[in-house]
């Protein structure tokens, strides 16, 4: 099967002014350093890493939300990050976003239904109003949210369900590729497991393509079928979900998961670990060779000298480290 | 004698729309040297509860009942009194170390600021008070970074920083109110591993309040469960974990995505929202959520009752049982 999302050597640089002392030019931030990446129709990938490490910034790159540096990205065989602001703006019919703060990514003056509906009156522009209706309620239903609800405004709606017509009004127009940017993350644990269920209800039904953006490997756990960490713009480690969970390859992958707390206090209590020491170092100023050496507790001189290559550990599972875990 | 006992807690709003009910006849105690872990999604009133304990609600918010600390009542108390316990036998942390911290004032002056203001000691010895604590929660170079500002700090950093100046006085609670959750796992393991250490060495009580299931896991002694601003459920942490009674506890116990088991199709989740602190109902209020409800559930408070030892549950199911 061919690829419907195929991303080449993504960058997304930033020119920062100079601070005037010890970068008296320009600085460049690498938001998003070198990134490839494919999904299929009916996959999910997912995304995770530590706040700062780009994930977000890919997924506005993808969108061509943020400007890209170098690279590709290609939906169904079109190279897309070149267009301009028009030419891009009809490809996002088949690319949707469902953003991490449900109230804020929802105009406050617009009821339910006028949210749900504008994507079909700008893309759709020949139904008639009752057809626009129709579609709308029947979206409104297929997310779990009550007809009765159509003219409420989204302050009246608690978080899962201001989530629910975020999802809503991205899937109007009936994409391909949806991209979720950490879209349980605010909220609570009983009202992220329905929205949880109902993407991956969705994904069946529609087939969609998703990408899925987290920094919680538990819920990425649930959802993904292929798992993509990222540090400091870089992917250090790709993987099928069980692959990744059960043989995590990379030191951080393994310290990542290490680090969640278990819902289980014989087994939260009796965990023997070392927490990853120190933070994410500054992306305007990244350590020379593997980026994560200097919170690695295997680093040694190779991985300040050289950027790690590419491990193939088979059946897809990559590994960017000199030591890879095994 | 506990350290803290609270009594028939009440904490009411007065709003434009109404009475908000954030905390309703909440009663427990805490020992010496006790983790109370405190569970309950937004809007429970968790907050509002230890809100409430160190007297810091919003002005239309008022408390009614008893909360005494190391046998003195704190409701009622002036605020000059308060401002004795509040920082000194009583520290706190919060989620969100940006805003706690005043950005205008070096570390040094925010620290040394509490020893002066508590303990009467002068600039230098309180200095040198703040220079240790900053090594006991491990910042590195601790002298040269009292003189930064809040802005120069790392989240992971700055909250350990809360945690220090938290701890100056030695106080016998702390109260740390969804302490990692603006923070990325890795600092939160270490946060939490920090917290185990220095109970340890200081011996204080701590009330956390979390969402997260397996920080309460992994530090507390007891936890509450907290439904509509009352306690639905109170047991150790073992038996609460394996031995879950209230189905609201059950229910987020099941709907958390597990990194230790395979990964199911689909999650468990409980329908609904949670409810509306204006409108709370008469019943029970995970009433209208609940799988195993009742007629009588809808029309009657469920008390508290003990069900084995130092469990407690408020539910229904309990009398029908028996």
């Amino acid at each position: 099967m061919s690829d419907l999302l195929r991303v080449k050597d993504l960058k997304v640089h930033f020119r920062l002014p100079g601070d005037g002392l010890l970068f008296p030019g320009h600085r460049l931030l690498k938001a998003v350093d070198g990134i490839s990446l494919n999904l299929q129709a009916g996959e999910t990938l997912g995304i995770v890493g530590e706040s700062g490490c780009g994930k977000s910034t890919l997924a506005r790159g993808i969108l061509g939300l943020a400007p890209v540096t170098g690279g590709q990205v290609v939906l169904e065989d079109r190279e897309i990050s070149r267009l301009s602001a028009r030419q891009i703006r009809a490809c996002r019919q088949q690319m949707q976003i469902v953003f991490q703060d449900p109230l804020a990514s929802l105009d406050p003056r617009m009821t339910v239904s006028e949210i749900i509906t504008e994507p079909l009156q700008v893309f759709e522009p020949r139904l008639t109003k009752t057809q626009r209706k129709e579609r709308v309620r029947q979206m409104m239903q297929r997310v779990g949210l009550l007809p009765n609800l159509i003219n409420r405004y989204p302050h009246e709606f608690s978080g899962g369900q201001c989530q629910r017509i975020g999802i809503a009004r991205a899937l109007i127009l009936g994409p391909k590729l949806l991209i979720c940017d950490e879209p349980v993350s605010a909220l609570d644990v009983s009202i992220q497991a329905q929205i949880i269920n109902l993407l991956m209800d969705l994904q069946e039904d529609m087939g969609l393509a998703m990408l899925f953006i987290a920094h919680d490997l538990s819920v990425v756990k649930q959802i993904s079928h292929r798992v993509m960490v990222m540090y400091l713009g870089k992917v250090v480690e790709t993987a099928t979900r069980d692959d990744l969970y059960r043989n995590p390859g990379h030191p951080y992958t393994r310290a990542l998961i290490e680090a969640i707390p278990i819902p289980d206090p014989e087994i939260e209590r009796n965990k023997t670990f070392n927490p990853l020491s120190g933070d994410l170092p500054s992306p305007l100023n990244p350590p020379s060779g593997c980026t994560f050496r200097t919170r690695c507790p295997q680093a040694t001189d190779l991985c300040a000298k050289q950027e790690p290559p590419a491990w193939d550990a088979g059946n897809g599972h990559m590994i960017m480290c000199h030591f890879p875990l095994r | 004698m506990p350290l803290l006992e609270v009594n028939n807690l009440r904490t009411v709003f007065h709003t434009n729309d109404g009475e908000v009910y954030a905390v309703n006849d909440l009663s427990f105690s805490l020992e010496k040297g006790e983790t109370l872990g405190v569970v309950g999604e937004s809007g429970s009133g968790k907050s509002q509860l230890v809100l409430s304990i160190i007297n810091l609600l919003a002005s239309n918010g008022r408390t009614e009942g008893s909360i005494r600390f190391q046998g003195q009542e704190l409701v009622g108390m002036k605020p000059k009194e308060i401002n004795r316990i509040r920082g000194d036998r009583i520290g706190m942390i919060f989620q969100d170390p940006m805003t706690c911290l005043n950005p205008y004032l070096t570390v040094e002056r925010q620290m040394t600021e509490v020893l002066m203001l508590h303990q009467g000691l002068d600039r230098s010895t309180a200095r040198q008070r703040s220079i240790e604590m900053l090594d006991a929660v491990h910042i590195p170079d601790a002298a040269n970074r009292l003189k930064r500002y809040p802005h120069e700090f790392s989240g992971g950093m700055r909250q350990r920083v809360m945690i220090a100046m938290a701890l100056l006085c030695q106080p016998d609670l702390l109260i740390a109110d969804e302490p990692t959750t603006a923070l990325d796992v890795t600092v939160q393991a270490q946060i939490i591993h920090l917290m185990n250490e220095l109970q340890q060495e200081f011996g204080m009580s701590i009330i956390m309040i979390t969402h997260d299931l397996g920080v309460i896991a992994g530090i507390s002694d007891n936890v509450m469960v907290m439904y509509g601003g009352r306690i639905c459920e109170y047991a150790p942490v073992f038996e609460l974990f394996q031995n879950p009674r209230h189905p609201y506890t059950a229910g987020l116990l099941k709907s958390v995505p597990r990194l230790d088991l395979a990964g199911s199709t689909q999650l468990h989740s409980i329908p609904g929202n949670p409810p509306n602190l204006l409108h709370l109902p008469v019943g029970c209020a995970f009433a209208d959520r609940c799988e195993k409800r009742m007629d009588i559930c809808t029309r009657e408070q469920p008390p508290l009752q003990e069900v084995s030892p130092d469990h407690f549950n408020a539910c229904h199911l309990e009398s029908k049982n028996v």
